[in-house]
């Protein structure tokens, strides 16, 4: 196995990523659909190092899900499907499977790139093959970094919260507060960090 | 030769009453270490910014003053000049830098000096040497202590070859034994150093300076310590992911402070009472395992101030915060709650800030309203990371007399500290975690 894929230039790669997406969205064909899935795939058993692969599987799942709900979708709902749990003909059938290959398609495009790219090459390749600024640059880094600070946080922020003996849950919107309050501070902070060190673009 | 700061007057808001440094005159030697001082409030973060040239630039309104390295006013200079001369170094080193590893963090700060990238590497490997941090070259930030991101971004500042470094309470998350080891590296460099910090023996100062004449007093309380009761939490071959303690137990009523290095595992072992990490082995809290506690009773029993309050804040003012503790653990009429509130908030002098939202608070007020969050409470175990960080000497005495007076009466007190002497005055027994990570 090698990850001849993480070689390529990230840019060109989200480029061509971009592109192709954007093309097979007017085609609506069942065989290209199997046909990019079915080279994502290999490309992911080929490209990606195996160690990667308990990632593929937990990413797959839902998208399974999705992909099978779509499917349910076309098959009751789509031409010639007979609304809730009515009759079921071939025309729906074929538009159900469609719409599911379709799901897949895209999800395994979408995770063939995100598996073979390094955020920190791709914005340095954006810099250098697409002259992007460098305050956009080192934003999205920086946004990067935050992501698992935010995680712990937020664990924090709703521990901190039934401690204090409000009842919160999951779709508490409270410790989200607390947390978008928290945001605006680390970002003040991270951006006179960075000043500190002499960043600047007019 | 030195940094001159002359007659700053600074305020928040162009149109505030409120002035937070009044014709602030200071002078910062070359080639010293200078410790700036002042009690919890008084604007010493502020006077670091304004210093550095993040302020006004950055937020803030100057009203009248200029700051000046020999004759170059700094306030006028961009931050790419600018960095030549002052750079700072930050309270938490989590929200320091914006790339992964330091190799490239310092390849970030090179580039912003218009340093080619070919040229970097051998400028990046001396800064993380001098800064002895060279086995951290490639290592993700993710998986560094607070020390070593410390290092980090000390060997940041190296590289950038600024000529005075001003630290913002740099070490308030990192032990003492690597707090000296890095402030004798900053000595050895010969650099000018204006520290924010209350401690002047960890820095052994050359100069110090006072903001609003208040000097450091020595910490010499010694309360007269009541007995304790029964145990509470009792802990039996306890490992939490790779860290191993040793048994320990804690009575009713009793003060522990848990001393040991950054990393040592007194913070995690908070996490796994606090059913925040899963653990093995026993940690019995009242004769049962606090993994057999639903978590709604194990916090009506379980209090925890962290180490950075700012996200344990709920309400939008300073008095309402404390008052919903209030009004949720004690009985009583309206108007008695509105008292208690207010009587607790002038303990801990608070009271003027009662109407301002937490997060306008300084660090040092943002702990001690913390602290007095949960003290309001009524919960029978009260762990606190840190309490007393960045705060002035009779602010320490004041959480301490509070903390005393609840374990009186019953209430169990586990504090980590990295106040060696705050440890031995003030506690039943001190737990010293080794670092014993496999």
């Amino acid at each position: 196995m090698s990850d001849f894929m993480s070689k390529i230039n990230p840019f060109y790669k989200f480029v061509f990523i971009i592109v192709f997406s954007t093309v097979i969205t007017f085609i609506h064909s069942l065989w290209l659909n199997i046909w990019v899935f079915g080279g994502a795939m290999l490309l992911i058993l080929t490209g990606v190092k195996y160690t990667q692969y308990m990632r593929v599987v937990k990413f797959m799942l839902p998208v399974a899900f999705m992909s099978f709900s779509l499917f349910v979708m076309g098959l009751f709902f789509g031409e010639g499907g007979g609304g809730m749990f009515g009759t079921v003909t071939t025309q729906s059938t074929q538009t159900g499977i469609t719409m599911a290959t379709r799901f897949l398609s895209f999800a395994g495009i979408g995770l063939v790139f995100a598996l073979t790219t390094n955020p920190y090459d791709l914005v340095k390749s954006l810099r250098k093959d697409a002259k992007l600024p460098r305050k956009f640059a080192y934003g999205m880094l920086c946004a990067i970094n935050l992501l698992p600070h935010i995680k712990t946080e937020y664990q924090n922020a709703m521990m901190a919260f039934r401690v204090r003996g409000v009842r919160v849950g999951p779709l508490s919107l409270k410790p989200l507060f607390s947390m978008l309050v928290n945001a605006f501070r680390w970002s003040e902070m991270l951006s006179l960090a960075m000043i500190s060190k002499g960043f600047y673009e007019d | 030769m030195s940094l001159n700061a002359t007659g700053i007057t600074f305020k928040y808001f162009e149109d505030s009453p409120r002035i937070v440094l009044q014709d602030v005159n200071i002078t910062v030697p070359v080639g010293k270490i200078s410790v700036l001082q002042g009690k919890s409030g008084a604007g010493k973060s502020t006077l670091a910014y304004v210093l550095a040239g993040l302020y006004p630039e950055n937020g803030g309104f100057l009203q009248s003053g200029t700051v000046k390295w020999e004759n170059v006013d700094i306030h006028t200079l961009t931050p790419d000049n600018r960095v030549a001369y002052v750079a700072m170094m930050f309270q938490n080193p989590d929200l320091q830098f914006c790339m992964n590893t330091p190799e490239n963090e310092i390849a970030f700060c090179l580039e912003n000096i218009g340093i080619a990238e070919a040229d970097m590497p051998p400028l990046i490997h001396d800064a993380m040497e001098k800064a002895q941090a060279l086995d951290l070259l490639g290592k993700s930030f993710t998986y560094m202590s607070g020390g070593e991101k410390q290092k980090c971004a000390l060997a940041c500042i190296l590289a950038l070859k600024s000529k005075c470094i001003i630290l913002d309470e740099a070490f308030a998350n990192v032990d003492e034994p690597t707090a000296r080891q890095i402030i004798t590296t900053l000595r050895g460099l010969k650099l000018t150093i204006l520290a924010i910090d209350h401690s002047t023996s960890l820095w052994n100062a050359d100069h110090v300076i006072s903001l609003d004449g208040t000097g450091a007093r020595v910490f010499d309380l010694v309360p007269s310590l009541h007995a304790v009761g029964a145990p509470v939490i009792t802990t039996c071959g306890l490992s939490v992911g790779a860290i191993t303690y040793p048994n320990m137990c804690f009575e009713k009523g009793s003060i522990t402070a848990i001393t040991g290095k950054s990393g040592a595992g007194k913070t995690t072992f908070f996490k796994a009472l606090m059913q925040q990490h899963k653990y093995k082995g026993s940690l019995a809290l009242m004769g049962r395992e606090v993994n057999k506690y639903k978590k709604k009773h194990l916090y009506e029993r379980c209090g925890i101030v962290f180490q950075n309050p700012a996200n344990q804040f709920l309400a939008l003012s300073v008095y309402d915060e404390v008052f919903f503790s209030v009004n949720h653990w004690h009985k009583g009429n309206a108007e008695a709650k509105r008292e208690k509130t207010l009587e607790l908030l002038r303990i801990f002098d608070l009271d003027v800030y009662k109407k301002y939202s937490p997060y306008l608070l300084s660090q040092g007020q943002q702990r001690r309203l913390a602290v007095l969050t949960m003290l309001a409470g009524g919960q029978n175990i009260l762990l606190l990371d840190e309490p007393t960080y960045g705060q002035d000497y009779e602010n320490i005495c004041a959480i301490m007399q509070l903390l005393l007076e609840k374990a009186k009466n019953g209430l169990t007190v586990l504090y980590t500290t990295h106040n060696g002497a705050l440890a031995r005055n003030f506690s039943h027994k001190i737990i010293h975690l080794e670092d014993n990570r496999e």
